[in-house]
């Protein structure tokens, strides 16, 4: 077949620059967010276990915007995760991976949302399961299970991967590279609640804090979605 | 419109006079409104209302094929032939595993099919770049599949990409398509283009605006 292709250069400036989408989910969300938040504070969310809990980890995840920071901390809360030890660190498998990052300001996809249930059962306005900034992550479930809990040391953030993306064009791309090797486990995509920044802003934010660890490694700490239910 | 002393006013006025040229005017009108009516509700994603809803039609404009969504385990399009029921050709969906999220995921497809029935492109909702814009091409009892990917190369400049259809066909043989592009500094980018089947053995792509 012979097709002739006129105009898919290279150069930005043939852009049309045409976004699609609303940002009136990212209100909503806001809003779902801080709730979250402001439950974790006043104590409305228990931990499910009785294990301790730990504070945030002394890495700042304001990074990801909202409250990101007291997301994390009543993610441990109510899953009684704390700083990995030594011991831990250890016993959990560690895999290759590449830090991305994307926002409620994605242009194809301005819903706030993950692709399965997430960790307070939240959904958003379209009835998907509600995106957190600061425990929510985009992955390919061909490569680490759904709702799978993982740990990045890089942000010392804990995840539920219980978000996907375009996972075909990420295995094409990142075909050879380490997140797509013998031990990768594909992109990590972090969800960032973007507030007043732009894509490109948050793109910047998050290359800028994890820097040399956009290749790096993860945890998986629990594959599928069993910690939720005691099973770490 | 207003009537002015000059001969192309006058020209105007008599068009507008003149039943025959109205009557000429009134499929154009039909036409051109259902364009605008298609392109509201085809963008993929959706921009208003529920972003899970599927698009298009998936009936062939002559009756004759229809696409069906197999949810069972890996969840698939399949191109029924009505007649005889038999099943023209399966494609999986972009997440094949039959759990509830990928199911309604899949669910969101849009079928896109030329007038005469000879070209229908499958567009699978667009969530984050996610999903396959496939075109098919219908002639004597056989199909040919395009995937959008092979013909329209990733900039680049772009850390992801995908085509879809955006609106619709806009005549009998050329479809509208948009190249959303997320670059690798995270802005958003689109480019839009026609693909002409006049000759399906040789679709032409042009930028379109």
């Amino acid at each position: 077949m012979a097709l002739f292709l006129f105009g898919c250069d290279d150069q930005e400036s043939a852009e049309s620059g045409v976004s699609s989408g609303s940002s009136e989910p990212a209100q909503v969300d806001l809003a779902q967010a801080r709730r979250i938040a402001g439950e974790a504070e006043a104590g409305a969310i228990v931990p499910k276990n009785d294990r301790d809990a730990s504070s945030v980890g002394s890495n700042d995840l304001s990074v990801l915007g909202g409250d990101a920071a007291q997301n994390q901390q009543a993610f441990r809360q109510r899953f009684g995760l704390a700083d990995p030890t030594p011991d831990q660190f250890a016993q959990w498998a560690e895999y290759d991976a590449r830090l991305t990052a994307y926002s409620n300001k994605d242009a194809d996809w301005a819903y706030p949302t993950a692709a399965s249930p997430n960790w307070t059962e939240a959904t958003s306005a379209n009835g998907d399961p509600l995106a957190i900034e600061g425990t929510t992550v985009a992955v390919d479930f061909t490569r680490i299970p759904r709702g799978s809990l993982i740990y990045i040391p890089a942000l010392d953030m804990y995840a539920e991967a219980n978000d996907t993306g375009a996972t075909g064009v990420w295995a094409n791309a990142d075909a050879g590279q380490m997140d797509y090797g013998a031990n990768g486990v594909g992109r990590v995509d972090v969800y960032n609640l973007a507030g007043d920044r732009s894509s490109g802003q948050v793109e910047r934010n998050f290359q800028s804090r994890v820097g040399s660890n956009e290749y790096g490694q993860i945890y998986v700490v629990h594959r599928g979605s069993g910690w939720k239910n005691g099973g770490i | 419109m207003s009537c002015t002393g000059d001969p192309a006013g006058k020209m105007e006025a008599f068009k507008m006079k003149n039943p025959k040229f109205l009557m000429n005017l009134v499929p154009v009108t039909i036409w051109m409104l259902g364009v605008l009516t298609v392109g509201a509700a085809a963008q993929n994603p959706p921009m208003a209302g529920d972003p899970y809803r599927a698009r298009g039609n998936p009936q062939s404009p002559d009756g004759k094929y229809e696409w069906t969504l197999i949810t069972t385990n890996p969840i698939h399009y399949e191109l029924v032939n009505v007649s005889n029921g038999r099943t023209v050709l399966t494609v999986n969906s972009y997440y094949p595993d039959a759990i509830s999220s990928n199911i309604r995921y899949a669910k969101a497809y849009g079928v896109f099919w030329n007038k005469n029935g000879t070209v229908v492109a499958l567009d699978e909702l667009n969530r984050r770049r996610a999903g396959h814009l496939y075109f098919f091409i219908l002639r004597g009892g056989t199909v040919r599949e395009i995937r959008s990917e092979n013909i329209f190369p990733l900039p680049s400049y772009a850390e992801e990409g995908r085509v879809v259809v955006d609106p619709d066909w806009v005549s009998e043989t050329k479809i509208r398509v948009r190249q959303a592009l997320k670059t690798r500094s995270g802005e958003f980018r689109s480019k839009f283009f026609t693909i002409n089947f006049e000759n399906p053995d040789d679709p032409k792509i042009q930028s379109a605006e």
